[in-house]
């Protein structure tokens, strides 16, 4: 490899170049991971807070559970699947999508139960059915905290992705891996740089979302 | 000065406990003064209210009495001494300062909450201790409550609480700052009440801030009302206050009823009796109602006469509408008289 | 099944405990260079939050780092600290690794502490300051043992964070627990790889469970009072 710049430099712009096609393809895996993820953690979030809403007492084992797959270290996590599923996609998203859990089902359980008791009482009072109450009243006013969770879960899981470079399925973190691996900084800063730059773009993405879908929060201008 | 005695004592003599001249506070970045070249003379041993509508600079003006603010001019004297002379730490431990809820220290037990000002002091323990039994009973709580933390007491309890760790050091002067905003009704005017015959037996110099009037009315030795501005606009005894108000707005913030509200401070010996003839009129008020309750009382009979007898039965005299009206219609001079006083006149 | 026989397998071979590579002397290195380098991100983190969280000043700083120790992935801190090491010439191994930890537990102790001590109601500062309390003593008898439960917080996250990206040390070539688990990855030998989960998941929750207990122990007003 011969170098624009240095060997002491960081990052090599000409690798860079040479590389363009497959950094898009990798920001695109890693986009892709973190989406399938997120979605698949969002639909088991929703349907075990609904469980915890309706059966009470599914409530702390919900949490608690959630709380302990959390609690697992990336690389112990993936240390435990690879024996079971191998090096797959398979283990790449299992991994991520348990680490949404908590925080997206904190967030919903959270929101909803803080709905104040006055407003439930007054939709009650108005001769909302309790589905339309959820619907029309509770949902969205737990919607900020809801998108919070959501924002919080994403940004998480696009850092997480990295790790799962280590069972090949990595997006940008396959960079880092293969830089870490060969002693090569200019593929483990593109791997940074973009999984940074994927992170806060998605976190900026959510408070634009989340600006959009509270208008009653917005503060009244002046 | 040893390093456990407080900084600001008891002065003998008449000077008063603080005197404010010419004080004017300007809060950074704030266009209006919160407090606009105040001068007032607070007397040793009196209860003195600071009443007026919110924001008018009634906490500002408290706070710079223990240099929780500095005033941006003018000054203050506590006991004839600069308050600006006096390290600002130092003169709060020698000045009671009780705030809403208390301010108690939630991670610490209500015995220690009190203990606060004489371990800053450096007591010995055994002394604090002491101390501490002592002013749990002054301010009537249960030993029971003293190794509880604030959160578990009531809001009376915690008030009582934060009112005993005022005292705790013995300190001359007392600021409370709208100390029974959180309580409710009843037990707020039995801590007024308690506040009262407290100060009576301790003879602090006490400065109560409160944005209601019926409670400066049913606890000062004399009132100042504030008006928005930062400016005094009237400093009176009650009676006074509610007999000649000396401008419109005060006579608004005093309400429609001033005149019965100056009744019920006045008891019915304050009016001109008429001797007492051979038919007393049947209906028989004691010595101690006050002139208020005395008019209910006629009202209701559909009298306008009623015998007025000592606490032994013996006659006092007789009271008429007529003599409660003239009191009603001037007299400002006549002395107050509360509830909880008569029976220690009496005795 | 096979995989959990080869873990039992694994476990039971004494040599696999003994040794430079063994897991004594790996569950050692994992456990010190974590609590090393959440005391010295202690040591830089908390002075500035408690000064700045008792000034009430700097907020948007505890916001930025909570956001930012979100956004920067931890593996991500772990590579940029490799080149930097090796370009400085402290190599590879513990040196890469602890300034990837430190660096990683910074945030949570800043935004924590910082929450904690300005979150103090001002109100209670203030009564203190009328009882004759310093600034300091302010701080000292009040500000701090308040918010002594968001401290150890930011304490708990920051070092279970910390157990969790000390695994990954092991790809800057750092002999810890995570070692046993890319070994295993390499070699295909599921023993190992489970070992080093099993290991690594254990420090990490029993971690949590007894600062959690501590936490509690050391704050008995929290329940009554929150
Ligand atoms: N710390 C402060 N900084 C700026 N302005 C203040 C501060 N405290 C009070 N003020 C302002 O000063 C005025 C007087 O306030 P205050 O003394 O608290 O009134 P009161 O106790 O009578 O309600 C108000 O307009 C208030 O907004
Ligand atoms: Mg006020």
């Amino acid at each position: 490899m011969i170098a624009a710049q240095g060997p002491d430099s960081l990052i090599w712009w000409d690798w860079v170049g040479r590389h363009g096609d497959e950094i898009l393809h990798k920001t695109l895996e890693h986009i892709y991971l973190t989406a399938v993820a997120v979605g698949i953690g969002l639909i088991l979030a929703v349907m075990l807070s609904v469980c915890a809403l309706r059966f009470n007492w599914t409530r702390s084992p919900i949490v608690w559970t959630s709380g302990a797959l959390y609690g697992i270290p990336s690389l112990a996590l993936f240390g435990f699947l690879v024996p079971i599923t191998g090096a797959s996609v398979l283990t790449a998203e299992i991994a991520l999508v348990s680490y949404t859990l908590l925080v997206l089902v904190q967030n919903l359980l959270a929101g909803i139960e803080g709905v104040s008791p006055a407003v439930r009482d007054a939709a009650d009072g108005m001769g909302y059915t309790a589905s339309r109450r959820f619907i029309s009243i509770e949902f969205p006013l737990a919607l900020p905290q809801f998108i919070t969770g959501l924002r919080i879960a994403t940004v998480t899981t696009v850092g997480l992705v990295t790790v799962a470079a280590l069972v090949g399925h990595g997006g940008l973190g396959d960079f880092i891996n293969d830089g870490l691996k060969r002693n090569f900084s200019t593929p483990i800063m593109v791997g940074v740089i973009g999984s940074i730059l994927l992170a806060v773009i998605a976190d900026a993405a959510f408070v634009l979302l989340q600006w959009l879908t509270t208008p009653w929060l917005r503060r009244a201008r002046r | 000065m040893t390093d456990n005695s407080l900084s600001v004592r008891e002065s003998v003599g008449t000077a008063p406990a603080i005197s404010i001249r010419g004080v004017t506070k300007r809060y950074a970045g704030a266009t209006n003064a919160a407090v606009d070249s105040l001068d007032l003379d607070i007397a040793q041993g009196e209860l003195v209210v600071f009443v007026g509508p919110s924001g008018c600079g009634k906490t500002t003006t408290l706070r710079m009495i223990n240099r929780l603010e500095d005033p941006t001019a003018g000054s203050i004297h506590v006991n004839g001494t600069d308050v600006t002379e006096i390290d600002p730490a130092e003169l709060r431990r020698s000045i009671g300062y009780v705030i809403q809820q208390g301010g108690l220290f939630p991670h610490q037990s209500v015995a220690t909450n009190i203990g606060c000002v004489p371990r800053l002091l450096g007591w010995p323990k055994a002394r604090i201790r002491e101390r501490v039994e002592e002013l749990i009973e002054l301010v009537r709580l249960d030993p029971d409550l003293l190794d509880r933390y604030p959160s578990s007491l009531s809001g009376g309890q915690q008030q009582r609480v934060g009112v005993a760790r005022a005292l705790a050091a013995d300190p001359p002067i007392l600021l409370m700052d709208e100390p029974y905003s959180a309580v409710d009704p009843v037990v707020r005017a039995e801590l007024r009440h308690e506040l009262r015959s407290l100060q009576e037996r301790l003879a602090k110099t006490i400065v109560f801030v409160t944005h209601d009037i019926d409670e400066a009315i049913d606890l000062g030795d004399r009132i100042a009302v504030f008006k928005t501005g930062g400016h005094l606009a009237q400093y009176s005894v009650p009676t006074e206050l509610l007999a000649r108000p000396d401008s419109q707005m005060v006579e608004d913030f005093l309400g429609a009823d001033r005149t019965l509200r100056r009744l019920s401070l006045l008891t019915v010996t304050t009016a001109q009796l008429e001797p007492a003839t051979a038919t007393t009129p049947p209906l028989t008020i004691e010595a101690s109602f006050s002139l208020r309750s005395t008019l209910d009382a006629l009202l209701a009979n559909a009298t306008d006469l009623a015998t007025v007898v000592d606490l032994d039965g013996s006659v006092l005299g007789v009271i008429t509408l007529d003599a409660i009206a003239q009191i009603a219609s001037g007299d400002p001079d006549s002395e107050p008289v509360r509830p909880w006083a008569a029976p220690r006149r009496k005795r | 099944m096979n995989s959990l026989k080869d873990l039992i397998d694994f476990l039971a071979t004494w040599s696999n405990w003994t040794g430079p590579n063994g897991i004594l002397i790996r569950t050692f290195n994992h456990l010190a260079i974590s609590v090393v380098a959440v005391l010295v991100a202690s040591v830089i983190a908390l002075p500035i939050a408690i000064v700045l969280g008792h000034r009430r000043k700097g907020g948007f700083v505890a916001v930025a780092a909570a956001n930012l120790g979100r956004a920067i992935p931890s593996l991500a801190i772990l590579a940029l600290a490799l080149p930097l090491s090796i370009k400085y010439g402290f190599g590879l191994g513990a040196a890469p690794t602890l300034v990837a930890l430190v660096i990683l537990a910074i945030p949570p102790l800043f935004a924590n502490t910082y929450t904690g001590v300005a979150s103090v109601e001002p109100a209670l500062v203030d009564a203190a300051r009328g009882q004759g309390l310093t600034e300091w003593q302010a701080l000292r008898q009040l500000e701090l043992p308040l918010s002594a439960p968001f401290l150890m917080t930011g304490v708990r996250i920051a070092l279970v964070q910390v157990l969790a990206t000390a695994a990954l040390g092991a790809l800057v070539a750092f002999s810890g627990l995570g070692s046993f688990i890319i070994e295993g990855f390499a070699q295909f030998d599921d023993g190992k790889t489970l070992t080093g989960a099993l290991l690594t998941a254990v420090l990490a929750v029993s971690a949590e469970s007894v600062l959690s207990r501590v936490q509690r122990r050391l704050t008995p007003w929290v329940d009554e009072y929150q």
